[in-house]
């Protein structure tokens, strides 16, 4: 009897339905404040917010070709997953897919994945890791380790700090006001940020990249047929920044006073214009391409632009 | 002293145990569920296999990079006509390991659907970046940077091809 006691709060923590189409629900389960939360829909559209209650509520529509769902807890983990039926594999199956809204401890490390899912997530200081497929996500005021992940689909962000992740496929990236270290990717797709990130790390094919940072203190951007822009406000001591480039433009604009030595290789095309000084760029003795090194202001930081068929430009703020 | 057992006295235990012998218990629904929880893990991410893959490519190419490094022209030495066409041979071992695993990773996914339908024209901009930077090492064949840029290209087209044929996707 006392076992059955023991295990009556266990099974009292766990629902678990067979779902029928367009279900409604509203359902809490307790939880620790910073367990963990998985949440697993193959369709439609999550918002996940953190709030201060130890306590994971969701509300909203199941998916209506769901065979069922379960949400329980089982220890430091809360789970919920939505189950489809075997037969509708094809991504593109009929009818809604779900419209969830979940509020979960805000220090929990969240992990929420789905097939053609738009993610909304907000307000989480635990690591927070999202992957779709087709599908955006929208993610702001996040903290620690955060990866977001689509392939077919665009990432907005907003004040995020800590470790951060950031990969699409096909679409754009967009960031504002994050902080800490940085790495976008996208292979079709633009790339915007305005942040305050110290270590940044892009690669981007076919795209428009076009960052602001204010201090950075490295820098590492390597990118095919790209348009690339960037505008630096301050270069932190010793700092580096370096892009490779093939095909396309790169634009770097950096303080008038900024003390740096440069190693600019232009290959096989595109050419070199230098506003930062009145150092000129050489031509090799054989073969095409320019190139040009110079110290500026005592050499503190150091930049390596390396392209092939692309236009460089350096430029005071 | 325990006395040694004879051949005969041998032979007659033996005879006393049953042909075949069953396990305390039935041990193979756990066996089922070690199966099929290490299936799930290497479905996460990469296989084992392509990671093995990927890394075994990046170390040839640390390896290429560090005799590109290490080469007379680096040095300073005047470099000699057999020391380009050792960089040559470095870089083709580099294409062609790349182009190889490559070559690998489209066969195993061929019936495989992609997550996007348009990811072949992005991976034939790789490739294209993958010739201007060849052509350009043609001019500068130690070149590191190049070499390093080159290594990243074929690279990110593994990356492509495996991310649009993600298996997280493909087990929902």
């Amino acid at each position: 009897m006392k076992q059955l006691i023991k295990l009556l709060p266990l099974a009292l923590s766990i629902f678990c339905y067979q779902s029928w189409a367009g279900e409604k629900i509203d359902l809490n389960l307790e939880a620790t404040p910073d367990g963990r939360v998985t949440i697993d829909n193959m369709r439609g559209k999550i918002t996940i917010i953190g709030w201060d209650k130890n306590l994971v509520h969701v509300k909203g529509e199941i998916d209506d070709s769901a065979k069922s769902y379960e949400f329980r807890n089982t220890g430091n983990r809360i789970m919920f997953e939505v189950e489809m039926p075997r037969f509708d594999r094809q991504i593109d199956g009929g009818g809604e897919g779900s419209d969830l809204v979940f509020y979960i401890p805000k220090a929990s490390r969240l992990d929420a994945e789905g097939v053609q899912v738009n993610f909304t997530v907000s307000g989480l200081s635990g690591s927070t890791d999202i992957d779709t497929i087709n599908g955006n996500i929208v993610a702001k005021n996040l903290s620690q380790e955060i990866e977001l992940r689509t392939i077919n689909g665009s990432i907005d962000s907003e004040n995020l700090s800590g470790e951060i992740e950031m990969t699409t496929v096909n679409g754009s990236i967009s960031d504002s006001h994050s902080e800490g270290v940085m790495e976008l990717t996208t292979v079709n797709g633009p790339i915007s940020s305005v942040s305050s990130a110290s270590e940044v790390e892009i690669e981007s094919v076919n795209s428009v990249i076009d960052v602001n940072f204010t201090t950075i203190q490295k820098l590492n951007i390597r990118s095919a047929n790209a348009r690339i822009k960037v505008g630096i406000t301050e270069l932190a001591q010793r700092s580096h920044i370096n892009v490779d480039s093939v095909s396309g433009q790169v634009e770097l604009s950096l303080p008038t006073n900024v003390s740096a030595d440069f190693s600019v290789q232009n290959h096989a095309g595109g050419g070199i214009s230098n506003s930062l000084s009145a150092d000129k760029p050489h031509r090799p003795k054989y073969g095409p391409g320019r190139s040009l090194d110079m110290s500026l202001n005592g050499g503190n930081a150091e930049v390596s632009i390396t392209t092939v068929n692309a236009k460089v430009s350096l430029k005071p703020n | 002293m325990k006395k040694p057992n004879s051949i005969d006295q041998m032979l007659a235990d033996e005879r006393q145990f049953p042909e075949n012998m069953d396990p305390p218990r039935d041990l193979w629904p756990g066996i089922e569920q070690a199966i099929s929880r290490h299936q799930q893990k290497s479905s996460k991410g990469l296989s084992v296999n392509y990671k093995i893959a990927l890394s075994s490519a990046a170390s040839i190419f640390v390896a290429v990079l560090a005799i590109q490094l290490f080469n007379p022209s680096q040095s300073g030495l005047p470099q000699t006509p057999s020391d380009q066409g050792q960089s040559n041979s470095g870089i083709n071992a580099l294409v062609k390991t790349f182009e190889h695993e490559k070559q690998q990773m489209l066969v195993l996914f061929k019936d495989q659907p992609a997550a996007i339908n348009d990811w072949q024209p992005q991976l034939l901009e790789l490739e294209a970046a993958a010739t201007s930077l060849r052509q350009a090492l043609n001019n500068d064949p130690n070149n590191a940077v190049l070499i390093r840029m080159l290594g990243n290209t074929y690279q990110q087209q593994l990356d492509l091809i495996n991310r649009v044929h993600a298996p997280q996707w493909q087990k929902i």
